[in-house]
């Protein structure tokens, strides 16, 4: 089957292409103009032709998010499901908008069935998991050991097993810490009763991922999340990385100062400075908007303090094993203060951080709004003027907190682009995604261009997924199930019987109870994982 | 060999059982899908089926353990996992009858607390738990040696768990648990842990739950999906005569009145009610490969068939066959 999308305007940043052409489909692939005629021919004259945009921290499945939506069912109303909408929807959603993979980034190794077998019932998209470590006893104990290899070792057998794209730690150390009855905990207080601060976690995890070769960084939710003044942390944590690579997670939650007459400010732009001075570092913005929304962690100790804020009042916090949880339904409102200042701060970093190959776009959702408010985002980094219009909506006081006034750069479609495709294919290793190239997986997403940009995002003119057209302007054309991308790095076996032993004492369950076998999520038509080479 | 399949009482065919079933729960105004004692992939089928037929979906045990997620999404909880639990619990208190799962060792996270393990029973349950609140509440009044005992030890304790089973106590008394577990909080740790209903009931509110946002007691008469705990109710549905066909899944199928429609999808062996129809089929995680929820690492779980006892097939395969068998019939009408 050659299709051919006719008359558009490409655009891949990763070829330098950006001129009006064709691009050729055979079967799944991209390929160079063959010379004969296309069995489809699709028109996208005055369009424009991305790749298909990659979701790299989005919470759509596993037990938290699932636990949302049995907390809130009051709120499963049409299609806005309070920022846990069942997979069906998540899956559409998404590909309308011109998506076509994403990761959901905090599975425990203990609960990754259940993700991935969510993960299996959302159509149209491929999709990942990063899996969790660093709270959990059996990584202390490596790390307190000194034993290097073994945590590399570890890391690789959990990633295997969970079937994961890259490994993520949380407020390292911080969930052990809560059990022990902390109420905070930063970069460099210790663990009680293991003598490890958070910092040497996250550097022992950060060698474990180098040594494995995985293409992620490690993927750090650092310390301190929410906190007025907690810049401080996110600053001493760029500097803990020592050069080496690190993915901070939703940076927006850690760029606040305590200035100010409410001892909340917004310090986005020492903390995009400090970003762009470190090139080992990627980020990912954690945008906030306006609206009803639930949060949905992993960091247990933060959610925990979280309660209070409840909206409406309720909540769901699971201590375990390793990380736990908690979910916090939460309204972010346009004349609170401090909403006003997150909202300003995201985008801030967003306008601030100048290298988009390591700047992503995400609002950390359902976070810090739920996937469904991306047209919006992407129309406000596109157009100061709808900036301008919203700031004007919003508390003065919370704007003198921020640089955001400002600001005058918009965003145009190569860097859109290369936020939201290429970038993040390079961040994750998804070598023939995120780009155009003959030899590219055929996910893509064509866009009719209009003055409403947030309509033009919302639901994309045509979006390609495997080669097959499978949403027009919304509707479904042809129902299309994506797969799972994992990394499978080698590993010394040894580990295994250590783990056993360890799970046998510790817990009196298997080590496999927890294992994801293809069998357990294959659908008929295809195979459940694609395998993502590590470097060598 | 036995038959795989009955229609009125006489051996039938498993397509020609599966055609009828299909027939009959297209022509019914009102289907219910209900027992619900399946594996994950049959709770998906199921689900999908009835998203098909605008029937409604609720499971046999479904009262326990709405009883749980009511105290959860009216006011929220702190809970645990089992394998925190046993790792971690230097204090464990078990209400009512629930089983004593927990090794009296000490825990293995903090080796140096030795682990106490007590036991709250007796009549009028909520009484005395509230006794136990006012206690740890800092108020001063009589009460016997046993809850004093457990009110002090919940105050020394660094991380208490509490275990019970909705099917057990009240509702009443889940929501004074939870609270008094998040008083506690305010200076020690303490958590729930619930023990799960059985027939996968656990399994199946969480995939029913990431299909259609909710967990049982769900109907898509509308075209949407809808959740109400006393609607969708399928004992009472049944008694009430709200619904006309209904396919149960699992053991303990209920007898219907005179003029219902019945057909049971169950392994060999089980209660098939009154059923019209009966489809005999394998159990999930002993005779085919399965996703199960597992209460000893509280997560879903896959079971390789070991040993299968027979080569019929999973409820999800028949509820799949079923449900092709409904569009067809819809798309023809």
């Amino acid at each position: 089957m050659l299709t051919r999308i006719s008359g558009g305007r490409i655009i891949d940043p990763t070829t330098g292409r950006d001129e009006i052409g064709d691009l050729w489909i055979e079967d799944q692939r991209i390929v160079a103009a063959p010379g004969r005629a296309a069995d489809l021919d699709c028109d996208a004259s005055g369009m424009i032709v991305l790749a298909g945009a990659i979701d790299i921290h989005s919470h759509i499945a596993g037990a938290n998010v699932n636990t949302a939506r049995l907390l809130l069912p009051e709120l499963h109303d049409g299609a806005m499901f309070a920022g846990a909408p069942p997979g069906e929807w998540i899956g559409r959603l998404f590909a309308a908008m011109g998506y076509t993979t994403v990761v959901e980034p905090a599975i425990s190794p203990h609960a990754a069935l259940q993700a991935q077998r969510e993960l299996a019932a959302i159509p149209f998209i491929d999709k990942a998991i990063l899996a969790v470590l660093g709270n959990d006893d059996f990584t202390l104990r490596l790390i307190r050991a000194g034993e290097t290899s073994a945590l590399a070792d570890y890391a690789a057998r959990t990633l295997g097993a969970s079937g994961g794209l890259g490994i993520k730690t949380i407020n390292p150390g911080g969930a052990v810490a809560f059990r022990e009855n902390a109420r905070s905990f930063s970069l460099d207080d210790e663990v009680p009763r293991w003598g490890l601060s958070s910092r040497a976690i996250m550097r022992a995890l950060q060698g474990a991922v180098a040594a494995l070769g995985v293409p992620h960084p490690l993927h750090l939710h650092s310390n301190n999340l929410g906190l007025p003044g907690n810049v401080e942390t996110a600053l001493a944590t760029i500097a803990a990385a020592e050069g080496e690579r690190l993915h901070l997670a939703h940076l927006q939650f850690y760029s606040y100062g305590a200035e100010g007459p409410r001892k909340f400010s917004s310090a986005a732009a020492r903390l995009a400075e400090a970003v762009n001075a470190a090139p080992n570092i990627s980020v990912d913005v954690g945008q906030v908007m306006f609206g009803q929304t639930v949060t949905i962690s992993s960091d247990v100790l933060r959610q925990f303090g979280a309660r209070a804020q409840a909206s409406p009042r309720k909540f769901a916090i699971t201590e375990a094993e390793g990380n736990g949880g908690g979910i916090v339904p939460y309204r972010y409102r346009r004349k609170n203060f401090f909403n006003a200042v997150q909202w300003a701060a995201g985008l801030e970093l967003f306008l601030l951080i100048h290298d988009p190959w390591r700047v992503f776009f995400t609002t950390d959702h359902p976070n810090g709004a739920p996937f469904t408010a991306y047209p919006d985002l992407f129309a406000l980094l596109m157009d100061r003027d709808l900036r301008a219009r919203w700031i004007a909506g919003l508390p003065e006081d919370a704007m003198a907190m921020t640089t955001l006034p400002s600001l005058t750069r918009e965003y145009d479609w190569r860097e859109i682009a290369i936020m939201t495709r290429a970038a993040p294919a390079r961040l994750l290793g998804l070598r023939d995604r995120g780009h155009l190239a003959p030899g590219a997986r055929a996910d893509i997403a064509v866009y009719r261009p209009q003055a409403d940009r947030a309509a033009m995002f919302r639901n994309a003119e045509m979006v390609f997924k495997d080669g097959k057209l499978i949403l027009r302007r919304g509707e479904v054309v042809r129902r299309h199930f994506g797969q799972a991308l994992r990394v499978a790095p080698g590993f010394d076996r040894a580990i295994e019987s250590r783990l056993e032993a360890y799970y046998d004492n510790v817990f009196g369950v298997p080590l496999q109870a927890f294992d994801v076998p293809e069998a357990a999520i294959a659908r008929k038509d295809q195979p459940a994982f694609e395998s993502v080479p590590c470097r060598a | 060999m036995t038959a795989e399949a009955w229609i009125a009482g006489r051996e039938a065919t498993r397509g020609a059982a599966i055609a009828a079933i299909a027939r009959r729960l297209v022509a019914s105004a009102n289907p219910l899908v209900a027992g619900l004692a399946t594996d994950i992939a049959g709770a998906e089928a199921a689900h999908d089926l009835a998203q098909r037929l605008g029937a409604v979906l609720d499971h046999r045990h479904s009262p326990a353990a709405l009883a749980d997620l009511a105290v959860m999404r009216e006011s929220g909880w702190l809970v645990t996992t089992p394998m925190e639990a046993r790792a971690m619990a230097d204090c464990v208190v078990l209400v009512g009858t629930t089983p004593p799962d927990l090794p009296h060792s000490p825990p293995p996270f903090a080796p140096e607390r030795a682990r106490r393990v007590f036991r709250l029973a007796g009549e009028d349950m909520m009484l005395r738990l509230g006794l136990l609140r006012a206690m740890l509440a800092g108020r001063r009044i009589a009460a016997d040696a046993d809850l004093t005992t457990i009110a002090q030890a919940l105050r020394a304790a660094r991380y208490a768990v509490i275990c019970w089973s909705a099917a057990d106590i009240s509702p009443l008394a889940i929501e004074m648990l939870c609270r008094l577990i998040e008083d506690l909080n305010d200076t020690t740790r303490c958590f729930g842990l619930p023990t799960p209903a059985p027939g996968n009931a656990a399994g199946v509110a969480q995939a029913l739950a990431w299909k259609s946002g909710f967990p049982f007691r769900l109907g898509y008469a509308r075209g949407r999906a809808e959740h109400d705990p006393w609607r969708f109710d399928a004992a009472r549905m049944i008694a009430a005569h709200e619904t006309d066909g209904v396919l149960w899944i699992g053991d303990e199928a209920p007898s219907v009145p005179a003029g219902m429609f019945l057909a049971v999808l169950a392994p060999e062996g089980s209660d098939t009610g009154n059923a019209e129809i009966v489809i005999s089929t394998a159990t999930p995680g002993r005779d085919a490969d399965a996703i199960l929820f597992d209460p000893m690492i509280g997560a879903l779980r896959f079971q390789r068939a070991a040993v299968p006892q027979n080569t019929l097939s999973p409820p999800a395969a028949i509820l799949e066959a079923i449900a092709a068998l409904c569009d067809q019939t819809v798309a023809t009408c």
